[in-house]
């Protein structure tokens, strides 16, 4: 129902260098506005030999940068990731991201690098460089809330994971800073992310509409939150 | 239009929601030629549209997994101006200047007249309102003899018909929908069954919420129930599984409950019946033709004073005029596109507004269930969000001498926290921790979580989240009704319906008694509310003095559209007689809930069905031997 604002010039914070290897992406494209954004996704990492390893390590950190924010371990958010040689020891080109037939981590993956890649990389290279510190999850939550662009990107993420539907940051960062803030606008990013919604699984049930249960379960007591979330 | 191009068949009906559809097979399974007229969609061959709406909707109404579309392509409600068969929304229930405001006719299909806003809604597509509960409740004897029972309300009026002779029709409407239930645990407040009678399943099984309902209710006094004016002792106030047309195990090729916790809008199993499995059966009889996008524009009424025709509109591709002749006219619409039919088609005595209306009654006294919710955190978790939107009740509270004085009411018990009540949990409450806002009031803080304290403090609301609804009966009242829009019309150049609309001083003290009996429930089972205001703009706000304090309640709608063709025992005060058959016409039949003389407290599905397969069989026995 809302026709959402795209990657603005502003979101991309001052100063901020863009990986101009990757395949042509300037920061003149992403001033540009939404549409070359668009268009920079197509020629952009994915596409260039070299980028599949790059694809790779982007992959585990957006796990691990998920599981830190919302809460919810990483095999759950990407079944069968696997951090190698160990789970303090993470090697990101040795780690496995993951395969599972739903693979709904590379659909939010996409649709944040579409719409706001630069800060994206940023938030990526948070979870890079705090793959093994001794509290990876509290290091990545401390830096992503020292910018504002980190902290309200970072909302959307949790959002995404938790609702499947998309709250862009800066709407987000409207309704607490303005003085009469709007209606909430999101709008859900596709039928398979409303099913693999993690809200109501923390709260040890479903998704409304897509039980994985089966009859009579709602007379006994839930299984223990760690059997949904891993935590 | 000349006679000879009109599709001929024995019954024409019009509607294709659950009365039209037990009519339909009825007939079809006795070899009789019926055409059915849906405004709407067709049949789906499977419901995969429906769910990839609903998954995809940002505010998940009842209405949401149906067509036509709630929202144009901009974003906005969809102009009913331009919608060929509209439909009301709980969207266009908000304040006047606001997004859905609900006195605008660009926004509101229905033509809301006020005082107060009418707010249910239903659809317009094959299968009719498919969102419902599934709840299949009897009225209690007591329901159909109000105006015997409770003289000094003068708005009641007796059934021209009692549980008795329904009774047998319920069991056969039981048996059509598949109904999971316990005959104990349903006999109370004189509801009887026949001997050896058995429900087609087995009950479905209490929630963890249920259960902690009737253990509160356990501990109550004579004392503190005494503002209800029961004439039985407080013991007798207990939780019942609600009667559900939800399968408890396979029946009839559907499977059971997997406790999706989505009855409405929509089951994605089709565990819960809904019309368009009856259509299919009725269909397969090879005798049934159902016409979709074909609306009934009017009816015609020969000089003997039967109706001789229904014409249409059909706009499935370039619009086109169509009619039908039958030997019976079954007129399953509902009860605002009912009367609103027969007032559009014109009576061949001028001095006689629409068809069927001889009375002037058609139109009148339309009803509801006024709906009032309250929520809280309970003390201990009761894990809601899980099995069927609501699987328990309180029914021992909807007859006793208090209904001299007040509305009755009906409990029900939430299984799915927050969700509708606050505007759409889980979204709200977690949007609220994440970004730092508290629109849920629970996060007073106003905390901006991540991670672990995310986790921790989410599963802690949600587990704790409870919801209590109360269905409280409405007097039929003159003056709340149904009329013809002569400035705003659908896309087919149609009037729509205008709507006047109020609450009884009855009706609202039912509705404080509800709020009492709120307050005892969240204090037996220690919730704890939100501080939640009503906002001074709120169309269905209003004020009561209770214990010498000024409170501001409001209501919602059940869904439970009644009233306006009701049944009587006599010409001059009713539309139809207790076959449903109109006074004025012979083979004419008004059909659903629209015939309810009294609203009662239940929902009146179970009973429009009952009431549709007596039809039937009449039409059968006398109309067409």
């Amino acid at each position: 129902m809302t026709d959402l604002p795209h990657s603005k010039p502003s979101s991309v914070a001052p100063g901020e260098k863009e990986d101009e290897s990757a395949g042509g992406f300037t920061r003149r494209r992403v001033l540009a506005g939404a549409a070359a954004a668009t268009a920079a996704i197509s020629v952009g990492a994915v596409d260039s030999p070299a980028s599949a390893q790059t694809r790779h390590q982007d992959m585990v950190a957006f796990v691990l940068l998920s599981a830190a924010l919302t809460g919810i371990a990483e095999g759950k958010l990407a079944p069968n990731f696997h951090p190698l040689p160990s789970p303090t020891n993470i090697d990101l080109e040795q780690s496995d991201p993951g395969s599972d037939p739903v693979d709904v981590k590379q659909e939010y993956f996409d649709w944040v690098n579409k719409r706001h890649q630069a800060t994206f990389r940023r938030l990526l290279q948070f979870a890079k460089d705090s793959r093994n510190a001794s509290d990876r999850a509290q290091a990545i939550i401390d830096k992503v809330q020292a910018t504002p662009d980190t902290k309200y990107l970072a909302r959307s993420i949790v959002l995404m994971w938790y609702l499947g539907a998309w709250y862009d940051p800066d709407h987000l960062r409207a309704l607490v800073e303005r003085p009469n803030p709007p209606p909430a606008k999101f709008e859900v990013i596709s039928p398979k992310a409303y099913t693999q919604g993690w809200a109501l699984r923390v709260a040890q049930a479903h998704p409304m509409g897509f039980s994985e249960m089966q009859f009579g379960y709602w007379s006994r007591p839930p299984s223990a939150r760690t059997d949904f979330i891993g935590n | 239009m000349a006679a000879e191009s009109c599709i001929e068949c024995d019954v024409a009906i019009v509607g294709a929601g659950f009365a039209g559809a037990l009519i339909a097979n009825e007939l079809g399974k006795a070899r009789k030629k019926v055409v059915v007229l849906e405004a709407g969609d067709r049949v789906p061959p499977n419901i995969n549209d429906y769910m990839k709406r609903f998954y995809m909707a940002t505010a998940k109404v009842p209405e949401s997994p149906y067509t036509p579309e709630v929202f144009d392509g901009a974003g906005n409600l969809s102009d009913p101006s331009k919608v060929n068969a509209g439909r009301p929304t709980v969207l266009s229930l908000l304040p006047k200047g606001s997004f859905g405001d609900w006195t605008d006719p660009k926004k509101s299909y229905l033509i809301q007249k006020g005082p107060r806003p009418f707010a249910s809604t239903y659809d317009r597509v094959a299968g009719g309102t498919s969102h419902w509960l599934g709840t299949c409740l009897r009225f209690v004897p007591a329901d159909f003899k109000m105006k015997t029972n409770y003289p000094s309300v003068p708005q009641f009026v007796d059934w021209p018909i009692g549980y008795d002779d329904l009774n047998p029709w319920y069991g056969k409407a039981e048996e059509e929908l598949g109904v999971s239930a316990d005959v104990e645990e349903q006999k109370y407040l004189g509801i009887q069954f026949p001997a050896n009678h058995k429900y087609p399943m087995p009950k479905i099984p209490s929630s963890l919420v249920d259960l902690a309902v009737a253990d509160a209710l356990k501990s109550l006094s004579a004392d503190e129930t005494k503002f209800l004016e029961m004439e039985t002792p407080p013991t007798q106030i207990r939780v019942r599984n609600l009667p559900a047309a939800r399968n408890s195990q396979p029946y009839r090729n559907r499977r059971a409950c997997a406790g999706n916790t989505n009855c409405i809008p929509i089951c994605p199993i089709q565990a819960k019946y809904d019309p368009t499995i009856t259509l299919n059966d009725a269909t397969s009889t090879g005798f049934v033709r159902i016409l979709d996008r074909t609306v009934a524009s009017g009816i015609v009424v020969g000089e003997n004073g039967r109706v001789s025709q229904v014409n249409f509109i059909q706009y499935a591709g370039p619009r086109a005029n169509g009619c039908v002749k039958a030997k019976i006219y079954v007129i399953a619409a509902n009860a605002i596109e009912t009367p609103r039919l027969l007032l559009m088609s014109k009576h061949p005595d001028p001095n006689v507004k629409g068809v069927a209306n001889s009375s002037d009654m058609v139109g009148r006294d339309l009803m509801d269930h006024p709906y009032y919710v309250a929520w809280g955190l309970t003390a201990t978790p009761v894990y809601p969000y899980r099995g069927p939107l609501i699987t328990s009740g309180i029914g021992d509270l909807c007859d006793g001498p208090f209904r001299n004085k007040r509305g009755a009411f009906r409990v029900d018990i939430g299984n799915e926290g927050w969700n509708f009540v606050i505007g759409g949990d889980p979204n709200v409450t977690t949007l609220d921790f994440v970004n730092g806002m508290n629109r849920s009031k629970v996060n007073v803080g106003q905390e901006a979580l991540f991670g672990k304290k995310l986790v921790e403090t989410l599963n802690d609301k949600f587990t704790h989240q409870f919801r209590v609804g109360f269905l409280v009966e409405q007097t039929p009242d003159v003056e709340n009704r149904v009329t013809l829009s002569s400035q705003f019309r659908d896309g087919l150049g149609l009037p729509r319906p205008e709507i006047s609309y109020n609450l009884s001083d009855y009706t609202r003290q039912g509705i404080v008694a509800a709020y009492r009996m709120k307050n005892l429930l969240f204090r037996k089972m220690g919730v704890k509310e939100p501080p939640v205001e009503i906002g001074k703009d709120e169309p269905t706000r209003f004020e009561e003095l209770i214990d010498d304090k000024v409170v501001a309640l409001s209501y919602g709608g059940a869904g439970h559209v009644m009233g306006t063709c009701r049944m009587g025992s006599k010409k001059d005060n009713s539309v139809v007689n207790s076959f449903q058959q109109s006074w004025d016409h012979d083979n004419l039949y008004l059909v659903g809930s629209s015939t309810f003389p009294t609203g009662a407290t239940a929902n009146p599905t179970l009973t429009l069905a009952a009431l549709s397969l007596r039809t039937a069989d009449k039409i059968l026995r006398e109309d067409l031997k």
